[in-house]
């Protein structure tokens, strides 16, 4: 009985965490549509929910429930967009070695670029 | 609807599986967003299945991205005084990573000579798929493509990320995520959480600040790059 409480507490949780985050990014989509914001709806989201947590009006408590385990399986939510590639198979076939040297090489760069910097700037860390 | 509550349980179940797999035999190759990826798309080649069918029946799980992103601001704010200090040097490693993108990818559209449209679609692509998009469609990309080379450079560094800082014994975790979230978006940033939640912390806020650079920084800066 205590186990069923607890897991629909549990549920509750994360039902009110889940709405402050759908709270923010539909009032975000709807500020970016009427002032024509020319930024994308889920960062200004974002940005708002930060607000509403550095002014205290939320407490970071409320959001764990959701955040952690929406944080945790991120990576799920990018494969229906990913799988779209089978949609430029043609493309692929044409300009691979070029797409192929861009997916090599710009990550690459960017990693050990950025790596070095960010190492440098937090040495006496 | 059945058939679309269908999918999306046939996808986590398969997220899941290829999770357990790669804890199993943790080889960058094995990544579940890849396997995940590479088992579906064959599926629908060979099925011979509409991509819009797929996608409108798993837009549930697709819907959560843009919650994903809000989400983020969570991990951010828990890290902030930390954070805080580094605001400024973040800041500048998100120009350099996002220039650095910016000017690679031109230049290799240069020395394969492609058309306009194409070297506009990869003008973006070190951040997260929405600013992307939006990025290469102002300069007049295909943002299709923008979209799926986004998610492929962000598997790269999610699959070989860790390894390759490690490797140039960029060890230190902060930095880790300064790197992964600059370079390589969501996807990096889910590597850095798996790996620690500092290095995942610093990697959401160096993402969130890149995407900020890059919805403004690129556009003028890859105008004036293709006029050179």
């Amino acid at each position: 009985m205590n186990d069923w409480v607890a897991s629909l507490r549990q549920l509750i949780k994360f039902i009110i965490a889940l709405g402050i985050l759908l709270m923010c990014l539909y009032s975000a989509k709807l500020m970016t549509l009427w002032w024509q914001i020319p930024l994308p709806s889920p960062l200004v989201a974002m940005l708002i929910l930060l607000l509403l947590l550095a002014s205290k009006i939320i407490e970071p408590s409320w959001l764990a429930p959701a955040c952690a385990p929406i944080l945790k399986y991120m990576a799920l939510f990018f494969i229906p967009a990913g799988v779209g590639i089978v949609q430029y198979t043609s493309l692929l076939a044409l300009y691979w070695p070029l797409l192929v040297c861009t997916l090599i090489l710009v990550p690459v760069a960017g990693l050990s670029l950025v790596g070095f910097v960010a190492k440098k700037g937090l040495k006496n860390d | 609807m059945t058939s679309s509550a269908l999918v999306v349980i046939l996808i986590c179940a398969l997220f899941y599986l290829f999770r357990r797999v790669y804890r199993a035999y943790p080889i960058s190759l094995l990544n579940p967003l890849l396997m995940c990826i590479v088992t579906i798309s064959t599926a629908l080649l060979v099925l011979d299945i509409e991509y819009q069918v797929f996608f409108f029946a798993a837009q549930p799980i697709h819907f959560f991205l843009e919650v994903a992103v809000v989400a983020l601001a969570y991990p951010l704010y828990m890290q902030f005084h930390d954070i805080k200090r580094y605001f400024v040097h973040i800041l500048l490693c998100s120009f350099i990573g996002v220039s650095s993108a910016t000017v690679i990818a031109l230049l290799l559209c240069k020395l394969f000579s492609v058309d306009e449209q194409l070297s506009a679609s990869l003008a973006a692509l070190s951040v997260t798929t929405p600013i992307t998009i939006i990025v290469s469609e102002s300069l007049g990309g295909v943002s299709a493509i923008a979209a799926i080379m986004v998610i492929l450079v962000g598997v790269f560094g999610g699959i070989f990320g860790l390894s390759l800082l490690d490797k140039l014994h960029i060890k230190h975790p902060k930095a880790q995520g300064i790197a992964l979230g600059v370079a390589c978006h969501a996807i990096g940033t889910a590597s850095a959480f798996e790996h620690h939640p500092i290095t995942g912390a610093y990697a959401s806020a160096a993402m969130t600040i890149s995407a900020i650079t890059t919805a403004i920084w690129v556009p003028p800066f890859y105008t004036w790059l293709a006029m050179l």
